[in-house]
C-alpha cells in the first residue's frame, strides 16, 4: 500500500514535510521551525511559548513564596529585635544618671 | 448613594483637582470628620492590645525592670500585627469610599498585606543604616500596602513592583507631605502638654478648688512623658492611616494621567 502525499495546511500546493507536534496538522518546510530538534507550525511555537511562560510564572510564583516563607521568621525576629533594642535604649538614656 | 458616600465622592474629586502636595492631608482631616463614627470604634478596638502592652513596657522602663522587657516585647510584636489588620480595615474602608466601588476582598489580600507590613517594618527599623534611604521607601511600602493590595487596577503580579516604582517617581512630594506630618506630631506633643499643664495647674485647683498635688508629682515624671507622646502617636497614627490611602489615590491619579487638574491645565494650554 503506497503512504498517502500530505500537503501543507497552510500551502495547499506544497508537499508537506512534517507533522507539528502539537497541532498535529500537516507544514511544509517554510511553515515548519525546528525547534530543540523537533517540528513546530508557528500556532503550535505560539502554544508552546504560552505553556513555557505560565510554567515559569508558576515556579516563579513558587519560588517567591518559598523565600518569604523563609524570611518572615527572620522578619519577625528583627521587628522584635528593634522592639527590645529600642525600649534597652530609652531604658538606658533614662537611667543614665544611675549608670 | 447615602450623603456619606457623596460627600466622600466629592472629597474625591477635590482631591484629583488640588494642586498642593498636602491636598491628601487635607482630604484625609474632612474623610475623618465624614466617617469618625465608623473609623474610632475599629481604631480602639485595633490599638486596645497596643496600648496595654506599651503602659506595661512603659512602666518597665520606668521602672528599670529590664527582665520584663524581652516578654513585653513578644507581646508587643503580637499585639502590632492585630493593630495592622485594624488598619487595614479602616484602609479598605477609606479606599472603597473614594473608588466607589468594593475593590478586592479583604480577607483574600490579608496574607500579603501582613506581609507587606512586616518587611517594610523591619527594613523601616534597620534601614536607618542604609543612610535613611531604605526607611523612606518602606514607610510608604507599609501605609500603602492595603491600598496597593486592594487595588484591582493593578495586574495582581505587579503590584509590589508598581507601588515601589510609584514611591519612588514621587518621592520628591511624600518627602514634602512628610515634614508637616513630622510638624504636626510635635505640635500635638506641644498642645497635649500645654492642655494638661493648663488643666492641673490652674483649670482645676483654682476654678474647681480640686487639690491634685500627687498628678502634679506624677506629671514630671518620665513615665508620663512617655505615656504623652504616645497619645500623640494614637492621634496622629489615626490620621495617617486614612491620609496613607488619600495620597496613594492621590499620587495613582497623577502617575496614570487621571488627574482632573493636569488635564484642565493641558486644555488651558492647548485653547492658548
Amino acid at each position: 500500500m503506497a503512504i498517502e502525499q500530505r500537503f501543507c495546511t497552510n500551502h495547499p500546493q506544497r508537499a508537506a514535510i512534517g507533522v507539528c507536534v502539537i497541532t498535529k496538522k500537516a507544514i511544509c518546510g517554510e511553515c515548519s521551525t525546528r525547534y530543540n530538534g523537533v517540528n513546530y507550525s508557528i500556532e503550535g511555537l505560539q502554544i508552546l511559548r504560552q505553556r513555557e511562560q505560565a510554567q515559569s510564572k508558576s515556579t516563579n510564583k513558587w519560588l517567591i513564596w518559598a523565600a518569604v516563607a523563609c524570611l518572615t521568621p527572620l522578619m519577625l525576629f528583627l521587628m522584635y529585635l528593634s522592639y527590645a533594642c529600642e525600649a534597652g535604649i530609652l531604658a538606658g538614656w533614662l537611667h543614665r544618671d544611675k549608670l | 448613594m447615602t450623603d456619606a458616600a457623596a460627600e466622600t465622592f466629592q472629597l474625591a474629586s477635590q482631591l484629583e483637582t488640588g494642586a498642593a502636595y498636602t491636598g491628601p492631608l487635607d482630604a484625609a482631616i474632612e474623610y475623618l470628620r465624614i466617617r469618625i463614627g465608623f473609623i474610632l470604634p475599629i481604631y480602639v478596638l485595633a490599638m486596645i492590645p497596643h496600648a496595654i502592652v506599651i503602659a506595661w513596657l512603659i512602666d518597665a522602663i520606668t521602672a528599670e525592670q529590664r527582665s520584663l522587657m524581652p516578654r513585653l516585647c513578644i507581646y508587643l510584636c503580637i499585639a502590632t500585627i492585630w493593630r495592622w489588620i485594624g488598619l487595614a480595615w479602616i484602609q479598605q474602608q477609606a479606599q472603597r469610599d473614594l473608588q466607589l466601588r468594593p475593590g478586592r476582598p479583604l480577607a483574600k489580600q490579608l496574607l500579603p498585606i501582613l506581609l507587606v507590613r512586616l518587611f517594610s517594618n523591619a527594613v523601616m527599623s534597620w534601614g536607618i543604616f542604609g543612610a535613611g534611604i531604605p526607611s523612606f521607601y518602606a514607610i510608604f511600602s507599609g501605609s500603602f500596602a492595603t491600598p496597593l493590595m486592594l487595588d484591582d487596577s493593578i495586574p495582581e503580579r505587579d503590584r509590589l513592583k508598581n507601588g515601589l516604582r510609584g514611591i519612588h517617581r514621587s518621592a520628591r512630594r511624600l518627602l514634602r507631605i512628610s515634614l508637616p506630618m513630622l510638624v504636626l506630631m510635635l505640635w500635638l506633643v506641644a498642645v497635649i502638654g500645654v492642655t494638661q499643664y493648663f488643666l492641673i495647674g490652674f483649670v482645676l485647683p483654682h476654678l474647681f478648688d480640686v487639690q491634685l498635688t500627687e498628678v502634679e508629682v506624677t506629671q514630671g515624671s518620665s513615665a508620663w512623658w512617655l505615656g504623652m507622646i504616645y497619645f500623640a502617636f494614637l492621634i496622629l497614627d489615626m490620621f495617617w492611616a486614612v491620609a496613607s490611602v488619600m495620597i496613594y489615590y492621590d499620587s495613582q491619579s497623577r502617575r496614570m494621567g487621571t488627574d482632573l487638574y493636569a488635564r484642565l491645565a493641558g486644555l488651558d494650554r492647548g485653547m492658548q
